[in-house]
């Protein structure tokens, strides 16, 4: 439950109110920036144009849902924005960070079992940038943000059944993809994810 | 139990919401299908992995804070621009509604480069602002005239059986798709796009009416939405070339020709539902690079 006072005068315009209901969210909108970008500098971007933007817009979030959940839809729909206008899906961005060396835990040195699992997430989240948009953002928040169906419907303003279907679809396609990497513009096979030990005998 | 009827179940077991029954019958199935054992095996693996991303995650940058809150700093102690809503003057909406409009964009800023757009429509306040009419139908490339008719183009556009079914699904369309309401929604706004939306075009509830879309919104936010609407469409890199009220109306109903990036159809969706209850969202793509679409947006007042 939002304080009611903060509430009242971040609308009307007291910034300080503001910062005191959109702070606690700082993780969380990092998060999912982190998640569907997948860069720390276009993550950055979003999250910051997404506080920027609750603001400039606060007194047309009309409480139906929490500040917390607004703030997030906000965010959502910047990183969309963001990996549209750039049409550079978020697996570019994985590539050219590790091109780059940046923000790759796994390539810094330690045992070789985090070196797996970092090459492991690393596939994982290779794929499942590939995955159409309308797939990866409900899978994203339903199986990385452990958001509810309830929830993401409303960040995605889509009803709950659409975000079951689509999560559904996405997943399948991600096993599809894990399968046969290749579809991924995947071409390190070093590691091969626990996902990828299923067989694919179902046609998909 | 069919392999149909186990992915149904499959989902929920996935989603952690199975009951201990259907678990069972899951079972059950598996023991005579390896098909589909080995899918739930491949697929919870799946859901393992994707829990792990979740750790995976870079600390928050330290100036993260900083960074946003002199943002809003800087903005709160700027007076907020005015949104320039543009109104048809009286005169001219009678014109809109009965005739082709022709107007006369100014020519300084409406270059080579403008003119190749596939829509001209004023961008920014420095350029003349007032467009008239329903539909941009022809820019010409060599001079700075934008000609503007009152008719929507219609165009056919095939949905995937897929998305076809999510509408279905919806539950906006099941409570805005009333054949009835919907015939409404269009024949309420006849006067605005005469040709385009014909009997047979708009076939009720049959989501054929190409080019349209339509909200209803709080009377009391009514003018505000519009302000919101133009805002929208500037922010998304796109404009809103024209607004007709529709005269005499009650509730209020306003027409605004809107176009948009093809890639920003979805988020000015999304944006558009916060404002108000979307009855009809079929965005025409335009030109043909289809990277602009175009579509009139009906906004009603909610009837009290």
């Amino acid at each position: 439950m939002d304080d009611p006072v903060l509430v009242r005068k971040a609308k009307a315009g007291d910034a300080k109110a503001f910062e005191a209901l959109a702070t606690p969210c700082e993780p969380m909108i990092w998060r999912v920036c982190w998640q569907m970008m997948g860069s720390r500098e276009d993550a950055q971007d979003c999250a910051q144009e997404a506080f920027v933007k609750a603001w400039s817009r606060i007194s047309s979030w009309n409480e139906a849902a929490s500040f917390s959940t607004w703030l997030y839809r906000i965010a959502v729909t910047c990183c969309l924005d963001a990996l549209r206008k750039k049409k550079v899906r978020a697996s570019d961005s994985v590539d050219a960070m590790q091109e780059s060396g940046h923000d790759l835990p796994a390539r810094d040195p330690g045992p070789q079992e985090s070196l797996e699992r970092a090459e492991h997430n690393r596939q994982v989240r290779e794929a499942l940038s590939a995955l159409p948009e309308e797939q990866r953002t409900p899978l994203i928040l339903s199986c990385v943000e452990e958001k509810s169906y309830e929830e993401i419907a409303l960040i995605l303003s889509l009803p709950p059944g659409t975000v079951k279907s689509r999560i559904s679809r996405g997943r399948l396609a991600l096993k599809k993809m894990l399968s046969d990497p290749s579809q991924t513009g995947n071409k390190s096979d070093s590691v091969p994810s626990n996902s990828m030990k299923g067989g694919a005998s179902h046609d998909l | 139990m069919t392999c149909e009827e186990y992915r149904v179940l499959l989902d929920d077991f996935l989603d952690g919401v199975i009951r201990p029954e259907d678990e069972e019958k899951m079972l059950r199935h598996e023991a005579e299908c390896p098909a589909c054992k080995e899918l739930r095996a491949s697929l919870s693996a799946l859901q393992s992995d994707l829990s792990d991303l979740s750790e995976d995650v870079p600390p928050l940058p330290e100036d993260f804070h900083a960074q946003w809150t002199e943002k809003v700093a800087a903005l709160s102690t700027e007076e907020k621009p005015k949104v320039k809503v543009r109104f048809t003057p009286p005169v001219l909406r009678t014109l809109a509604a009965c005739a082709v409009l022709v107007l006369v964009v100014g020519t300084a800023l409406y270059s080579n480069r403008r003119s190749s757009l596939p829509v001209s429509a004023p961008q920014n306040a420095a350029a003349p602002s007032i467009v008239l009419g329903m539909k941009s139908e022809a820019v010409s490339q060599e001079s700075d005239m934008v000609l503007y008719d009152a008719a929507p183009t219609l165009q056919s556009t095939a949905m995937p059986v897929e998305e076809a079914e999510e509408v279905l699904e919806s539950a906006a369309y099941e409570e805005a798709f009333e054949p009835a309401e919907y015939e409404e929604i269009f024949e309420s706004a006849e006067g605005d796009m005469p040709a385009a939306f014909s009997a047979s075009e708009r076939d009720a509830g049959s989501l054929k009416a190409e080019g349209a879309a339509a909200i209803t919104v709080p009377s009391a936010a009514f003018d505000e939405t519009l302000e919101h609407i133009h805002e929208l469409c500037v922010s998304l890199g796109g404009n809103c070339s024209s607004q007709a009220f529709k005269e005499n109306s009650s509730p209020r109903q306003t027409v605004l020709e809107i176009h948009i990036p093809q890639s920003s159809s979805d988020a000015f969706l999304s944006s558009l539902s916060h404002l108000g209850r979307v009855t009809a969202y079929a965005p025409t793509v335009e030109d043909a690079a289809g990277e602009t679409c175009t579509f009139s947006l009906t906004v009603s007042e909610e009837s009290e």
